[in-house]
């Protein structure tokens, strides 16, 4: 189990990088999860 | 003498708690290059809000929080402390949330519509938890705690938000209204008043039901302890995010970031073109808030757990019961996304915002979950 945890996390850790590094700059706005709800209320 | 040669024997047996220090270095380590990059990219408060994941994470996985067992108790046998422990956290919540959303422009609350859609979603919801053995937030700190049985729960929970994501807008179609927040109909300070009297009637009600089967209803302790200090890390999610602590948009989020990499095209998805979604999908993950506290709330719990213990040192569970935790996470995933969220960003934060979509939330959660306990015994697992 260690070493799945192990795979898992240094898998996250790379991807998160990757992905905030190849990313556009930040424009200062965050997003939000009832961003789900933007149809009703944004 | 022997009695003393056998205390000796017993004490000098037992072996002191052992740091993990591989994975305590890991959990740091990783939390220490997502604020870094972050505040590379000019954003404190993206750090502050990893670090009050990571505050989170540590509290859960010390005061054992949960919702799921606690549930399980009081619908089994109206045992209410645990529920009455929730009640407390959300309560605490509120003092700040309902006035400072009403009251400071650039915040909010957590709303949702009434509908089919937060109904069926959060039925479902109730079912997943009880065989996922977990919620939004207890998934988080038992994977950070080492489950190897919640890591399989998280991957479908993750499966099952991006499918509800493309069947969210589906659901809405079928009908709904927006509920006014307290603070809309009473002002700040009313709607603070109404938000904290329908925790107290909640609260009454649960109490008299385990008063009258003659069960507990106080929540312990530790339970306590863990409801104030994790209130606490909410309130300051909230000032700091600006709108109130959540979790499942993230698992949704990593899930259609997944399947984007390996050439799943979003662009024909309702939901993927909603400028919340859409923002989140085209911009780094560590821009999206809630990502921020779940990956937080992983290493945290990670943290603690290494300082305390060997890490992930348990058999993997058999399979039956994996394949519950498999049917149980994909179940939650896609009940939060139809539900507008889990027992923190439906439930907690709804009820916390004075949003009647929390109590309805929780009604329908109770429900599923009742349900859910019936299946667990199929997959082997304790009915209570």
């Amino acid at each position: 189990m260690r070493i799945v945890y192990v795979v898992v996390l240094v898998t996250a850790i790379a991807a998160v990088a990757i992905d905030h590094l190849s990313s556009p700059a930040s424009d200062g706005t965050g997003t939000r999860e009832d961003a789900a709800a933007a149809r009703t209320h944004e | 003498m022997s009695g003393m040669l056998a205390i000796d024997s017993a004490t000098t047996s037992v072996p002191a708690p052992a740091r993990d220090w591989p994975f305590l270095a890991l959990a740091t380590g990783a939390t220490g290059v997502f604020v870094a990059l972050v505040l590379l990219d000019g954003q404190p408060r993206s750090a502050l809000l990893i670090l009050c994941g990571f505050a989170l994470g540590a509290a859960f996985l010390k005061a054992e929080f949960g919702f799921t067992a606690a549930w399980r108790r009081f619908l089994a046998g109206r045992d209410s402390g645990g529920l009455v422990g929730t009640l407390l956290l959300i309560a605490l919540s509120a003092v700040v949330i309902v006035p400072v959303a009403a009251l400071v422009p650039g915040y909010g609350g957590a709303g949702a519509p009434l509908g089919a859609s937060l109904l069926v979603g959060a039925f479902v919801f109730g079912i997943g938890m009880q065989l996922g053995n977990g919620c939004g937030s207890g998934t988080l700190y038992t994977v950070g705690g080492g489950s190897g049985r919640m890591l399989v729960t998280h991957a479908f929970f993750i499966v099952g938000g991006v499918i509800g994501s493309l069947q969210l807008p589906f659901f809405l179609a079928l009908g709904g209204f927006d509920p006014p927040l307290a603070s809309d109909l009473l002002g700040a300070w009313g709607g603070l008043a109404a938000t904290l009297a329908s925790i107290a009637l909640v609260a009454g009600v649960v109490i008299a039901l385990a008063r009258r089967k003659g069960v507990n209803f106080v929540p312990s302790v530790t339970m306590t302890i863990g409801a104030v200090v994790i209130a606490a890390l909410a309130i300051a999610t909230f000032l700091t995010a600006h709108h109130p602590w959540s979790v499942t948009f993230g698992f949704t989020l990593w899930g259609a970031k997944i399947a984007a990499a390996l050439g799943y095209d979003f662009s024909a998805h309702e939901f993927w073109q909603w400028p919340g979604p859409q923002h989140a999908l085209s911009t780094s993950v560590l821009r999206d808030t809630t990502s921020l506290t779940d990956f937080g709330m992983i290493l945290g719990a990670m943290a603690a757990a290494a300082a305390a213990r060997p890490f992930a040192r348990a058999a993997w569970p058999p399979a039956r019961s994996l394949l519950a935790a498999a049917i149980g996470g994909l179940l939650m995933g896609w009940g939060a996304r139809l539900g507008f969220g889990c027992n923190i960003g439906a439930f907690v934060s709804g009820v916390a915002s004075g949003s009647l979509h929390g109590w309805v939330w929780f009604a329908a959660a109770l429900g599923g979950c009742a349900v859910g306990m019936r299946l667990r015994p199929w997959f082997g697992l304790s009915r209570v």
